[in-house]
Formats: structure tokens, sequence, C-alpha cells
């Protein structure tokens, strides 16, 4: 019986301590670290960068994510005679025990045509499909020219 | 509104954006003549001072031209140094610049480079989802042009199918970039190192012989030598990446017996293959990068010279239709008694306002379609400099943008020229007449 109640517990206890801080996500050796978008205009496309962790020992895919609602797609950056593109990709596989930086003109994901402005310093939560797992992370919003998340570099 | 907007199409919004431009100075021309017809008048004062006319309409066209030019050429140097990468997916190299490494393998820039051993490639060329991973093995010249040791699959990607002959089969063979120095059934000794410091003599006994061309890429590599990098390696007294005795050139490499390659160009079997790679390979004994990545962040950089440029172009604009419309104001005065007489005849103050606004507006137009086809000239001609200069093929035609500098400058102008207009009709008729 205690034994149930243990295992109840820490069932329900999960979601909290799958988010032990403002800038990770994690759960199962998964972890989505630093999520953060530039400043992005309603209509426009918000693009969210982050780094994934896989310290499972299994390969991962990352698939995509939401927000509000709506669809993330991860997408691949090119740049060519024609200009900058976003191509949308159906997965990208991390190894076991690798990271994955979703890093500007290089991967993201995107948000088609954003419902409201997104502004430095509002909050906002998206979901990261991950393995099979919905990572539930904070997004910080930096400035428009932003080219990376504030705590960058930092190993939480 | 901005929902709509940005649910046109983007040639409409060019289209629409120019004509918002161009609007504020037409509805003026239509309030200014409306009703009137001064355009035989107009044709008299172009024809009476036809030399000061032109002198004006070339002094606006020549200002036009200029900034039109410059800005089809910048962009032009953009999209044609987009295109030279297009083909370069996935670049490995030794940890260091990628700005460095990028101008080495893909503009071929000579650098010095730390090399990728041949376990390192080795893993790269067997990881899953790899197509192909071609070395590019730099550092030899032949008359200027820089010889690249590589593979054949590298030849084809690069190219597609041969303008002529075939590709290299074995390690004295050489495959000419369309506009090498050298000639299919040619041959050539490569000299060590590049430029005036180049060792001729270095690789002297050893010669390659051209067995195919490539069509033209409008990169650098058009005025390459590629050559299969076991005969860069056995011209320096290495190795050649085989077990000794096997005639065999291209992959797979005996790791032991691989001296190694400055760089990789990775192509992968499926797109996202290329961003799963370049996680994998970016490491601290490996930096793996896309050169339209770093190519498409050194643009960004020059977005604001570029911003600056625009500007500078239109104000060089207004400040030269500005002194061509002071020099109207000196030639209203000039003209002072015949506008009085028309006055005096009983022609309305409108009518002479609109007559030299209209004025004004002929040598505006003029000059400025003149900027354009002089802007365009320009472009062309310093595309082919800048062509031959850099080995990029830079093709600077004329677009949107140059059309909206060219339709802000003609409101904006066309609006300054009311001022003269108005400056002639506020002169004393009296005073006109009797001088």
């Amino acid at each position: 019986m205690r034994a149930c109640l243990l295992s109840l517990l820490l069932i329900t206890a999960a979601p909290a301590f799958a988010q032990t801080h403002d800038h990770v996500a994690e759960a199962e050796g998964l972890r989505v670290v630093h999520v953060w978008t530039p400043a992005t205009a309603k209509g426009s496309d918000a693009l969210f960068y982050m780094e994934v962790e896989n310290t499972s020992a299994a390969e991962a895919m990352l698939t995509g994510g939401e927000a509000e609602g709506a669809e993330l797609e991860l997408v691949g950056f090119s740049y060519g005679a024609a200009g900058e593109a976003w191509t949308v990709l159906p997965g990208l596989p991390i190894p076991a025990g690798a990271e994955v930086d979703l890093e500007p003109k290089v991967l993201a994901l995107r948000w088609s045509s954003v419902p409201m402005d997104l502004v430095p310093g509002a909050e906002l939560e998206i979901e990261v499909e991950v393995g099979g797992q919905h990572l539930h992370a904070h997004v910080e919003i930096g400035a428009a020219g932003d080219t990376g998340h504030s705590h960058a570099g930092h190993n939480h | 509104m901005l929902d709509l907007w940005a649910s046109l199409p983007p040639e409409l919004q060019d289209v629409l954006f120019a004509l918002a431009l161009i609007a504020p100075g037409l509805l003026a021309g239509a309030m200014v003549l409306r009703g009137l017809r001064p355009l035989p008048l107009v044709g008299a004062m172009l024809r009476r001072f036809v030399w000061v006319n032109a002198l004006f309409v070339a002094l606006i066209a020549v200002s036009v031209g200029l900034g039109v030019g410059l800005l089809a050429q910048e962009r032009g140097l953009r999209q044609g140094s987009a295109r030279a990468a297009e083909k370069f997916d996935l670049i490995v190299a030794a940890p260091g610049s990628e700005v460095t490494v990028m101008l080495a393998a893909v503009y071929l820039q000579p650098s010095d480079m730390a090399l990728i051993n041949g376990a390192q490639y080795a893993e790269i060329a067997g990881a899953e989802g790899v197509a192909f991973a071609a070395p590019i093995a730099f550092g030899d010249s032949f008359q200027g042009a820089p010889v690249v040791g590589t593979t054949v699959d590298f030849v084809s990607h690069l190219a597609g199918p041969l303008a002529e002959g075939r590709v290299f089969a074995t390690a004295e063979e050489a495959v000419a970039g369309a506009y090498a120095p050298v000639d299919v059934g040619g041959s050539f000794t490569p000299a060590h190192g590049h430029g005036p410091a180049a060792e001729h003599d270095a690789h002297e006994g050893f010669a390659y012989a051209v067995t195919g061309r490539m069509a033209p890429t409008g990169s650098p590599w058009d005025r390459a030598l590629l050559v299969p990098v076991e005969g860069v390696w056995a011209v320096h007294g290495l190795a050649n990446g085989h077990a000794p005795g096997d005639p065999r050139i291209g992959p797979p490499f005996v790791p032991e017996m691989m001296p190694g390659t400055p760089a990789v160009l990775v192509h992968a079997t499926e797109l996202w293959g290329n961003y799963a790679l370049k996680s994998r390979f970016t490491r601290g004994d490996l930096m793996a990068f896309f050169p339209g990545t770093v190519l498409a962040q050194l643009h960004g950089l020059m977005r604001d010279v570029r911003s600056a440029m625009s500007l500078m172009a239109v104000l060089t604009q207004v400040l030269v239709t500005l002194s061509v419309l002071i020099g109207l104001m000196i030639m209203v005065r000039l003209i002072a008694r015949s506008l009085a007489l028309l006055r005096a005849i009983g022609a309305p103050l409108r009518f002479v306002f609109a007559v030299v606004w209209a004025y004004s507006a002929a040598l505006i137009l003029s000059g400025a379609g003149l900027g354009l086809a002089l802007g365009w000239v320009a472009a062309r001609g310093i595309s082919a400099i800048v062509t031959a200069r850099i080995d990029v093929l830079v093709t600077a035609n004329l677009g949107w943008p140059e059309a909206h500098l060219v339709a802000g400058f003609i409101s904006l102008t066309l609006f300054m020229a009311l001022l003269p207009a108005w400056l002639a009709v506020r002169r004393p008729l009296l005073t006109d007449l009797r001088t």
C-alpha cells in the first residue's frame, strides 16, 4: 500500500519535477534549455531557438511543438541567390548522449502568423515535442535583433 | 490591414509600394495641370534653352544613375556570392574561424589551415546519412588558377555533367573549371603555393593531363583545376590515402595512409541529415558549419551599410535636384518678362504656375528616366569588372528597390518643383513688364 502511494505521489509530482528551473524543461533524460525568440509582430512568423539535450540511452526524435494551441514546425535554414528560406523538416534525430542547438539561421521551431505581438519581457510557454515527450518550456522573448538567449553559455 | 498586406504576393506588394511612392507627386501634378494645357509653352521653353535644359537633365540623370547603379550592384554582388555557395551544403574542418574556412573552401581564397586527419575523415564519411564526403585540398596553383584536390563526387555535385571530355580517372588527370587556363587535352605542372611567391619548380617532373571541362558555375571554381586528392598528396611526397601499390582514386581511404585535408564538403542523403550532421560534428576536435549561414550573417551585418547607401543615394539626388531647382529659379528671373506678358494678356496665375511647374517636371522626369538607363549601364559595367576581379559571377539587373528609389525621388522632387512655380507667380507684374 505504501509503495502504491509513493508511486502515485511520484507520478502526480512528475510535471513539477519536469521544470525545475525557468530556463530548463526536462523529463526522462531529455532537456530543453534556454528557449528564446526575438520580439515578433502579430501576423509574422516567430522562430524559437533552444538547446535540446538527450542524456537518455536511446535516440530521441525532435519533431516540433505547440504554442497557444498552434503547431510549431521544425524548420531548417537555407541561403542562396533567391535569399533566405526556412524549410519544414520531418524531424531531427538526436542520438543518445548528444545535444542539438536550434540557433538563428540554422534550425528553429516556427510558429506561423503569431496571433499577438511577442514583446520583450512578456510571458510565453511552449511545448517541445521530443522523443515522444511534451516538454513545457518557458520562452524568453528578446529584442527584435537579438542573436542569443540572455543566459547562453550558462550550464543550468 | 497589416494581415491583408501580408497576404498579398510579394510582386503585388512591390507594385503597390511603387505606386504609393509616386502617387503624391502625380497627384500634385494632376491638381496643378487640371483643366490647363501648358505643354505647348513648356515645349517652347525646352527648345529655347536647350543646352541649359540638357545640362540640368544630365545632372539629374547622373545622380539618379549613380544611386540606381550602386544599389543594383550591391544586390548583384550579394546574390552572386550566395549563388556561389549554394552547392556547399555543410563544411567540416578543424576548429577555427568559419569565415576563413568558408573563404578558403568556397571562394578559393588561400589560407593556412589545420588538417582533418584520416580517422576523422573516415568517421565523417561513414556517418549515417552521409551521401558523400569530399575532401577539398588546396594549396597549389597554375598560372594563378587554384589547383584543388577532391573526388569525382564533388565534381559532379558542383557542376553537374561535364561540358566537355570526361572526369579524371587516375591521380595524374585533372578536370578544368569552365574558364581555367588549360584546355582539354593539355597538361600542366602545378606550382607550390599561390601568387608571386609560388614555387614554380617545386613539383617539377609531375604533370596532370586535363581530361574534361566543367560547365560554368558562376563561382571561383570556374577558374580552378580540379584533380584527384591522391594527386595532391602524391605530388607533395605524402602517402596517397590507399594501401601501397593500390592505384585506385577516391574514397574509401585507409585512415592511416591519409595525410589529411583542410576541409570536407559533406552532402547528406536527406535534407534534415545536414542539420543532424552539423550537430554531430560540432565538437572539440571538429567544426561543422553551413556556408549559407555564415554568408547570411555577413550579409545581415551589411544591411546597415545598405540602408546608409540608399539614404545617401536619395540625399545626393535630392541635393542635385535642389541645385537644379535653384538654377530654375534664376531662369524664372530671366524669363520673368515673358511670364509677365502672359499674365498681361489675360493668362490666369494658375496657368503661369502650371507652365513653370510643368517645365521643372519635364526636366525631372527626363533626368530620372535617363538616370535609370544610365544606372542599368553602370551596373552592367561594374558587374563585369567585379566578376573579372573576384571570379564570382555578378549579374546586376534593375529591380523593384531601384524602381522604388526612383519613384520616391520623382514624387519628392515634383513637390519641390512647386517652389519655383510659386515664386514665379509672386513676382511683381508691373516691374517685370518694365524690365
